[in-house]
């Protein structure tokens, strides 16, 4: 594959790459890193790369094992997850932005708060839509596993959603 | 869209049956600035955030060119095969190099006490002639060493002669005094 091959097929993934580490690891730089460090693996990899049914797909799992690297790497600094999360909230979400309003904010913190995998299947299917069968090669799950997680974690953001609605919490 | 509909679609995504078409329909209808039902306002920022959140693009302007310029700097070719096979040379370098250095060392000092018996079973002539004209040579300088030595022997002896002519005649003379 060449570089200009490169630039007009696998390039343009790099958004949802970027959306996809971001939720993992609530770091724009990070996710940044990663982001470049899956491209450049991808790149090193462009001869298997025709072996991959979905190159989308394959790019989004490669992204994964590197952002939970980075993220083991992390909690083995023993960084706590309280503060990680109000550094995210004051500093790293556009939704953080005054720009935006408190129910898209409290939105972002319900998802961000659903657990590891619920939060990814939510993330791959209703922000970046990809089809059940991918959404299982990414996480390496079965399909009845990312049905019950993305089962779990709308039930879960559509009662906090109700609960706010109803008395303002 | 008919709220018959929406409601309908929601149902079917709340059960995780709705297909990735009909989810695309439920978000085109929460952010249109229609006027939702009371019970769709808890809904509609949800599908509003999935939207919004969707649109988030990796902020850095300078990332692909940055990107570019590293991609074109990667080694062509499996990279990581090369390094391997050359970590496993490096390996086996670093083995023979220890068995060099360990049987040197075993040289040195296990060894040490033949070297002797190996300087005496080198050839020094080509010839026998040679080698015992050189022997000669040697067993003279030896002969005449020993000679010279010998002289100086002698002078001790006379010595040692006139010592005992001296203590025999104190024999004699005290025997005398004491007759």
């Amino acid at each position: 594959m060449s570089l200009e091959a490169f630039k007009t097929r696998v390039l343009p993934v790099k958004d949802k790459l970027f959306r996809y580490t971001l939720r993992i690891l609530k770091n724009e730089d990070e996710a940044k890193d990663v982001v470049q460090e899956t491209l450049i693996k991808v790149w090193n990899k462009r001869d298997e790369m025709h072996t991959y049914e979905n190159m989308e797909a394959w790019c989004i799992r490669v992204a994964r094992n590197l952002a939970l690297d980075k993220l083991k790497s992390k909690h083995n600094k023993s960084v706590d997850i309280d503060n990680a999360y109000n550094l995210q909230s004051n500093t790293q979400s556009p939704y953080s932005s005054t720009e935006q309003s408190d129910i898209m904010t409290s939105v972002h913190h319900f998802i961000n708060q659903l657990p590891d995998l619920q939060k990814q299947v939510i993330q791959l299917r209703d922000i970046d839509g990809f089809s059940y069968q991918e959404i299982s090669d990414i996480l390496k799950q079965n399909l009845n596993s990312v049905k019950v997680n993305l089962f779990r974690a709308r039930k879960q953001v559509r009662e906090q959603l109700i609960q706010v609605n109803a008395y303002g919490l | 869209m008919d709220s018959k509909r929406i409601d309908l679609l929601l149902e079917r995504y709340w059960n995780c049956v709705s297909t990735q078409e009909e989810e695309a329909e439920i978000k085109a209808y929460f952010n249109s600035n229609v006027e939702f039902p009371a019970h769709l306002k808890s809904t509609a920022p949800l599908f509003q955030y999935f939207t919004k959140e969707g649109e988030v693009k990796m902020p850095d302007k300078a990332f692909d060119e940055a990107l570019l310029e590293k991609l074109k700097q990667q080694p062509k070719g499996k990279v990581k095969k090369l390094e391997q096979s050359f970590q496993n040379y490096m390996k086996v370098a670093a083995v023979i190099a220890l068995v060099i250095a360990t049987s040197f060392v075993f040289r040195m000092e296990v060894w040490q006490d033949d070297k002797p018996e190996l300087f005496l079973v080198e050839d020094t002539f080509k010839t026998p002639e040679e080698a015992y004209a050189e022997t000669k040579k040697a067993l003279m300088l030896i002969a005449s060493k020993m000679n010279h030595g010998k002289k100086e022997v002698q002078k001790i002896s006379i010595l040692s002669k006139a010592e005992s002519k001296i203590k025999g005649d104190k024999d004699k003379s005290s025997t005398t005094t004491l007759n």
